[in-house]
């Protein structure tokens, strides 16, 4: 009797499995279990390291859906724009106007249609969030890389310097960067993407660290070192490879995280600048004349919450994904 | 009982003794973070723009009276030289730290009265939030993956993703404006701004509708993350052999929860409410701003807006003592929970 089983498949209930003959049966609850005496020889397929990511984040359903919703999402900013009638910033002189067929979010108090500025402003949150969130994490990964895989006092060092980083108050240095960016006349978007990639890598930088500190001792590169291989190699074919799942998490919250410090920014009047519209200034604007236009207020506001609770569940279902230790989805 | 306090006292200051060299390390630490901070917002500001802008601008004031102002505030001198002046004027022994261009007055007693607003407002939110969010968690682990576990859990998700500024005009708007309407008021129930009513400012109930919506709007994103927090670590304590332990002794199943899981529990949530603390008393910029709040935060973007930078760099430096001290505190009281940490 030979068995191949892989790890992923061991415990999970309602996996079928094929038996010699070519039928399917469920591997539990079958009469003709091939762990018993005379039982079929049975053979599971090997699954590949992306089948079990797939296997185990499927169950997980908010995140699907919350990946539906943010590909959805994207693809309207992309889109939206062109499919839209209205430009938005093209000035009506009707003033404000409730929802109606022809503007289905309302006009503001410029005339400006309310939905093609929300689709607008989407582009450049969701630009903003997913720009940040990579170059935060690039940054992280070669920070913590270098100190993790060096260690000593190159680790001292630059664990220092993350240290000092995180003491930072962030969100007042934020504004002070973002009234220079404002005062400078540079174009406010890539500022701030800068400026936010800059200030957002130090959780990367230590996740990455621990991995490296962890991995280094292992067996593997141990051989792979003792095999000639050059640090480059142990460092890109070993040890990243297996810290890429805290990396990949965190840059997904990341995204959250830097679309809602964008949107305060914004709309203390520390971000992007009007007339280009972000979500954040939108609500700034709407604050001012909430009692006469309240339909102004809704609509940025639940694209804020729908894309940072997308990507919140998205990563959570990334991490219950990504965890080579977790056998065993959540139920 | 009294008994038990003094020996809890003295035990506490024997620890102090224990830590004092890694106290005193950290000290001096500490010091090096808050110059670190203040180069890096000195910098800054220096490359932002010019507070006279607004004069410059102004056909009627003369180009002399500019440069004379430019002198008594040391803005002809090199920027090193300004940094200089400014770090004099912040250790100098009176305790004022440099004078505000728009106040015209020292900057720290500026700071430390608006700092008693943020105080008021701060002490009860988290008051509030350590009532609701430390049971939530608790029972939410207690009856992992019951309905209240999913609505906690549900809640958690959507407090953490809620930007608070849109939340806060949310209930301006809906508990604000039309509850008034709703009840045909002429006043609302709770107020939108502000810390009380001209002339009510003895008038507790006057000041409590005045801190309903700021203290809820503050509250959400509190909630969410602590009583998540205690929710994991309840969890793990739960896990933990000693509780089988008092259970297989006969103890009955509060005693074992109060006495043995709580406390064990509520040792990891103390150092992220010290944390949580210090962001909360630098002042919450948002949510001062939307309610006009005359706390720290509203301070610091109205010296933001008038690029009023003493104010501005004693506002943040005050914060990054805050942090500092708060980071200091919850390891020290951290290590004293729990003596394992000791070790280190």
């Amino acid at each position: 009797m030979m068995i191949r089983q892989d790890k992923a498949t061991e415990k999970e209930p309602n996996v079928t499995t094929q038996l010699r003959d070519g039928t399917e049966v469920p591997l539990e609850g079958t009469d003709r279990s091939p762990l018993e005496p005379g039982g079929d020889l049975i053979y599971v397929a090997g699954r590949t390291q992306g089948q079990m990511f797939w296997l185990r984040f499927k169950r997980h359903k908010l995140a699907v859906v919350s990946a539906g919703v943010l590909l959805a999402l994207y693809l309207i900013a992309i889109f939206g724009p062109m499919l839209s009638p209205y430009s938005f910033d093209k000035i009506e002189y009707t003033g404000a106007k409730p929802p109606s067929m022809s503007h289905p979010l309302g006009t503001d108090e410029l005339g400006r249609d309310e939905m093609t500025r929300v689709i607008y402003g989407g582009r450049i949150s969701l630009m903003v969030g997913i720009v940040v969130a990579v170059l935060s994490a690039g940054i992280g990964t070669v920070v913590g890389m270098i100190a993790g895989f060096y260690g000593g006092r190159i680790d001292n060092l630059l664990m220092r310097f993350t240290d000092m980083m995180l003491a930072l108050p962030l969100l007042p240095l934020l504004m002070v960067a973002g009234l220079i960016v404002a005062d400078l006349k540079i174009d406010s978007m890539w500022a701030i993407v800068v400026i936010l990639g800059l200030l957002e890598w130090m959780a990367v930088a230590r996740l990455v660290r621990s991995s490296f500190l962890a991995l280094r001792e292992k067996e593997f590169v141990e051989a792979a070192r003792a095999m000639g291989a050059s640090d480059w190699r142990i460092i890109t074919q070993h040890l990243l490879p297996n810290s890429i799942a805290p990396i990949v998490v965190n840059t997904t919250l990341v995204v959250g995280a830097a679309i809602i410090v964008e949107s305060v920014l914004s709309f203390l009047g520390f971000g992007i600048q009007p007339p280009t519209p972000s979500w954040g200034n939108m609500l700034s604007n709407a604050r001012s004349t909430m009692v006469l236009y309240p339909w102004l207020m809704w609509a940025p506001g639940v694209a804020i919450v729908l894309t940072v609770l997308s990507v919140n569940f998205l990563g959570d279902g990334l991490r219950d994904a990504l965890d080579p230790t977790q056998v065993r989805v959540r139920e | 009982m009294a008994g038990t306090h003094v020996k809890l006292i003295g035990s506490f200051l024997s620890h102090l003794r224990e830590l004092a060299p890694f106290i005193i390390r950290r000290i001096f630490y500490s010091i090096g973070v808050v110059a670190f901070v203040s180069v890096v917002v000195f910098a800054l500001v220096s490359i932002s723009g010019d507070p006279l802008a607004n004069l410059r601008e102004n056909p009627r004031i003369a180009r002399s009276d500019i440069a004379r102002i430019e002198q008594r505030m040391g803005l002809n001198k090199p920027k090193y030289v300004q940094f200089g002046y400014w770090l004099r004027d912040s250790v100098r022994g009176s305790g004022e730290w440099s004078t505000s261009f728009s106040y015209r007055a020292p900057v720290f007693p500026i700071i430390w009265d608006r700092f008693k607003n943020t105080l008021v407002l701060m002490s009860v939110t988290v008051l509030v939030c350590l009532v609701i969010a430390i049971p939530l968690g608790v029972f939410s682990a207690l009856r992992q993956y019951s309905k209240l576990d999913y609505a906690v859990t549900a809640l958690s998700f959507f407090g953490l993703s809620m930007p608070v500024f849109w939340f806060g005009l949310i209930l301006q708007l809906v508990l604000g404006f039309y509850l008034m309407q709703a009840l045909d008021l002429r006043q609302p129930l709770f107020f939108t701004a502000s810390m009380y009513t001209t002339g009510f400012e003895h008038d507790w109930l006057n000041r409590a509708r005045h801190l309903v919506l700021p203290v809820t709007t503050l509250a959400l994103a509190t909630v969410a993350g602590w009583s998540r927090y205690q929710r994991s670590s309840m969890l793990d304590v739960l896990n933990q052999d000693y509780l089988r332990t008092a259970r297989a002794k006969g103890l009955p199943e509060s005693r074992v929860i109060a006495k043995h899981a709580l406390k064990n529990a509520l040792i990891p949530v103390v150092t992220i409410v010290a944390i949580d603390l210090a962001y909360l008393l630098g002042g919450a910029v948002v949510t001062e701003t939307i309610f006009a709040w005359p706390g720290m935060g509203r301070l610091f973007v109205q010296a933001l807006e008038q690029r009023d930078f003493p104010m501005v760099m004693g506002n943040i430096i005050f914060t990054s003592v805050l942090l500092v001290v708060f980071n200091l505190l919850a390891d020290v009281i951290y290590g004293f929970l729990d003596p394992r940490i000791r070790q280190e």
